[in-house]
C-alpha cells in the first residue's frame, strides 16, 4: 500500500478508487519529505530529490489509465504487428517526456511560492493539474495515436487472417 | 498540513491508509445495482433493437416518444436514479417514452452495415410505436451516435417523424477539437469494413475515461475520505460502472460510421450514404431541437451547430447547455434546466 506499483493493475469498474488512494498515499509520502527538506532550508534538494519519484508516480498512473488496453496488447496479431517495436518505444519516451515536463513544471511552482509553504490539498491540486496537463498532451501526441492505431490494425488483421480463404 | 511537522503529514497520511482500507472492503462488498431505475418492458426484440416501454405516469394523452440512444454505450445512464432520469424528466412533461436499447453485440453481428441500425432498426421501433400509440409520425429523440442515426433516419424517411430532439449529437465531424477524430487517425477502416471485426468496447471505455483522469482521481480521493454524500456515492459507483462497461462495436457499421463520418465528413458534405440512399440534411422537414453542451470534449459544440446551416431555420432552434458531454445526459443540473425543456418542446402542439 506504500507505492503506487504494489497495487494491483487488473482493471474493473472500481479499481481506480483504490489505485487513486494508493497514488494519494504516495503523494503524501513526496509532500512529507518536501516538507521535511524545507524545514532543513534545502529547497533545491527537495527538487532535485524528489522529481524523478514524481515521474515514477506518474509513469504508473499513466499506465494504469492504459491497463484497459494492456490485454490487446498481449494479443499474438498485435504482438506481430511490423514497427510494433518502434511504436511502443516512441509511446515509451513519450509518457517519459511528458511526465518529466510536467514534473518540473509543477516543481518549479512550487519554488517560486517562496513566501508559502503550500498545504498537502494544494500540493495535491497542484500535481494532479500537472499531470492532467500533461496527459492531454500524451493522448494527442503522434506516438500515442499511432499505437493506438496499431492495436486496432492488430486486432483487424487477425479477423482477415481468420476470414481470407 | 500547513506549518505542520512532516512526522503529523506522515501520521496523517496512516489515517487515511486507514480510510482507504475501510473503503476497499465497502466497495467490494457494494452490491451497486445496475440498470433502470424506473418500471420498463422489452416490447420488441428484433435484430439489433430491444425496445423498451416505460412505464410512468398515466398513457392517456401522452405524446410518445422514441430515445435513440448511441451504440457505443450502454443505454440504461439515461435512467440511472430517479434523480438522474432523463426518461422521468420527458415523463414528466407529458411524454410516453419509448427507448431503443441496443442488444449485446455478437460475433454475428460484425457483418451488419450502418444501414442496419440507421434504417431497420429505427424503422422498426418507430412502426412498433405508432401501432401502439396511433400516432402515425412519433417524436425522436438521439443523443450522441444516436442522434446521428435519427438525423439520418429523418432525412431519409421524412413522413415519420413528427419532433426531431437532437442531444450531443455530432454532425460537422471535422469541427473542434475532437480527441475520436485524432484516435482514428491511423486506423484502417476499410479495411476494417473489408474483413469486419467486432471492435473491443474496452477501446471505447479508454476514450470516455480519458478526458481528465488526474480530476477522476482527486474526486476518488474525496470519496475515499468521506467527504460525499451517500446518494451522491452511490450515484458516483453507478457512473463508474457505466462508464467501465462500453459494449463492442459492431465491425462494419463502426468502420463505416469512423471512415465515412470521421474520416470523410460526409454527413455535412452531403455524401453520406446508407444503403445505397443519400443523406440529404436539407431533406428535414421536421421542427428539430438541438441541445448541445458548450464544454463537450467528445462532441465539440460546433460539430452539433453545424447542423444550423443546412436547416430550414424556420424549423431549427437550439437550447445550449454550460457543461460536458455526460453532464447533459446525466447531471442535476441538466435535469432541472435542459432535460424539462426538452420534454415540454417535444409534447408541445399535441
Amino acid at each position: 500500500m506504500n507505492n503506487v506499483s504494489e497495487h494491483p493493475t487488473e482493471p474493473g469498474p472500481f479499481q481506480k478508487y483504490l489505485f487513486s488512494g494508493a497514488c494519494y498515499v504516495s503523494i503524501g509520502q513526496c509532500y512529507a519529505r518536501f516538507v521535511e527538506l524545507l524545514e532543513r532550508d534545502a529547497a533545491p534538494a527537495a527538487m532535485a530529490e524528489l522529481h524523478p519519484r514524481l515521474v515514477e508516480i506518474w509513469q504508473e498512473a499513466f499506465g494504469q489509465q492504459m491497463a484497459l488496453a494492456g490485454g490487446l496488447l498481449e494479443n499474438p496479431l498485435v504482438n506481430r504487428q511490423p514497427g510494433l517495436d518502434r511504436v511502443m518505444r516512441g509511446f515509451q519516451e513519450e509518457v517519459l517526456a511528458q511526465g518529466r515536463e510536467a514534473m518540473e513544471s509543477f516543481l518549479e511552482t512550487l519554488a517560486g511560492h517562496r513566501d508559502h509553504i503550500p498545504d498537502f490539498p494544494e500540493f495535491f491540486q497542484a500535481w494532479a493539474e500537472a499531470c492532467d496537463l500533461a496527459y492531454g498532451n500524451l493522448v494527442r501526441s503522434d506516438p500515442f495515436t499511432e499505437m493506438i492505431g496499431l492495436v486496432v490494425n492488430g486486432c483487424i488483421d487477425l479477423a482477415a487472417a481468420g476470414q481470407d480463404p | 498540513m500547513n506549518g505542520r511537522p512532516a512526522a503529523d503529514i506522515r501520521q496523517e497520511l496512516d489515517r487515511f491508509r486507514e480510510r482507504y482500507r475501510s473503503f476497499n472492503r465497502d466497495i467490494e462488498s457494494n452490491a451497486v445495482a445496475r440498470g433502470w431505475c424506473t418500471p420498463n418492458r422489452v416490447v420488441l426484440e428484433k435484430g439489433p433493437v430491444r425496445l423498451r416501454e416505460f412505464i410512468v405516469g398515466p398513457e392517456e394523452g401522452a405524446v410518445p416518444v422514441l430515445i435513440v440512444y448511441s451504440h457505443v454505450n450502454r443505454a440504461d445512464v439515461i435512467d440511472i436514479d430517479p434523480d438522474h432520469s432523463m426518461v422521468r424528466r420527458l415523463a414528466e412533461a407529458g411524454n410516453r417514452v419509448f427507448l431503443m436499447d441496443w442488444a449485446r453485440t455478437s460475433d454475428a453481428d460484425r457483418e451488419k452495415d450502418l444501414s442496419v441500425y440507421v434504417l431497420d432498426a429505427i424503422g422498426d421501433a418507430l412502426d412498433f410505436v405508432s401501432g401502439a400509440t396511433g400516432f402515425e409520425r412519433i417524436n425522436l429523440v438521439g443523443i450522441c451516435q444516436g442522434g446521428t442515426f435519427a438525423l439520418s433516419h429523418a432525412c431519409l424517411r421524412p413522413g415519420r417523424v413528427r419532433r426531431l430532439g437532437l442531444v450531443v449529437t455530432p454532425v460537422d465531424f471535422h469541427a473542434g477539437d475532437s480527441l475520436i477524430r485524432l484516435w482514428s487517425r491511423h486506423i484502417r477502416f476499410t479495411r476494417l469494413a473489408a474483413h469486419p471485426v467486432n471492435v473491443p468496447g474496452e477501446l471505447i471505455t479508454l476514450m470516455f475515461r480519458s478526458a481528465r483522469p488526474f480530476d477522476d482521481l482527486r474526486r476518488h480521493v474525496r470519496r475515499i475520505d468521506g467527504h460525499e454524500e451517500d446518494s451522491d456515492f452511490e450515484f458516483s459507483l453507478r457512473m463508474d460502472r457505466w462508464v467501465h462497461d462500453c459494449p463492442d462495436q459492431p465491425g462494419r457499421a463502426f468502420a463505416q460510421f469512423m471512415g465515412d463520418l470521421y474520416g470523410e465528413n460526409r454527413l455535412v458534405r452531403g455524401t453520406f450514404e446508407v444503403r445505397g440512399e443519400a443523406v440529404d440534411l436539407k431533406r428535414l422537414e421536421t421542427p428539430v431541437l438541438n441541445v448541445f453542451a458548450e464544454s463537450d470534449h467528445l462532441v465539440p459544440p460546433g460539430s452539433s451547430t453545424a447542423l444550423g446551416a443546412h436547416v430550414d431555420p424556420g424549423l431549427y432552434g437550439e437550447l445550449p447547455f454550460g457543461g460536458g458531454h455526460i453532464g447533459l445526459i446525466v447531471s442535476a443540473r441538466a435535469q432541472r434546466e435542459v432535460h424539462p425543456e426538452l420534454g415540454r418542446w417535444l409534447s408541445a402542439g399535441r
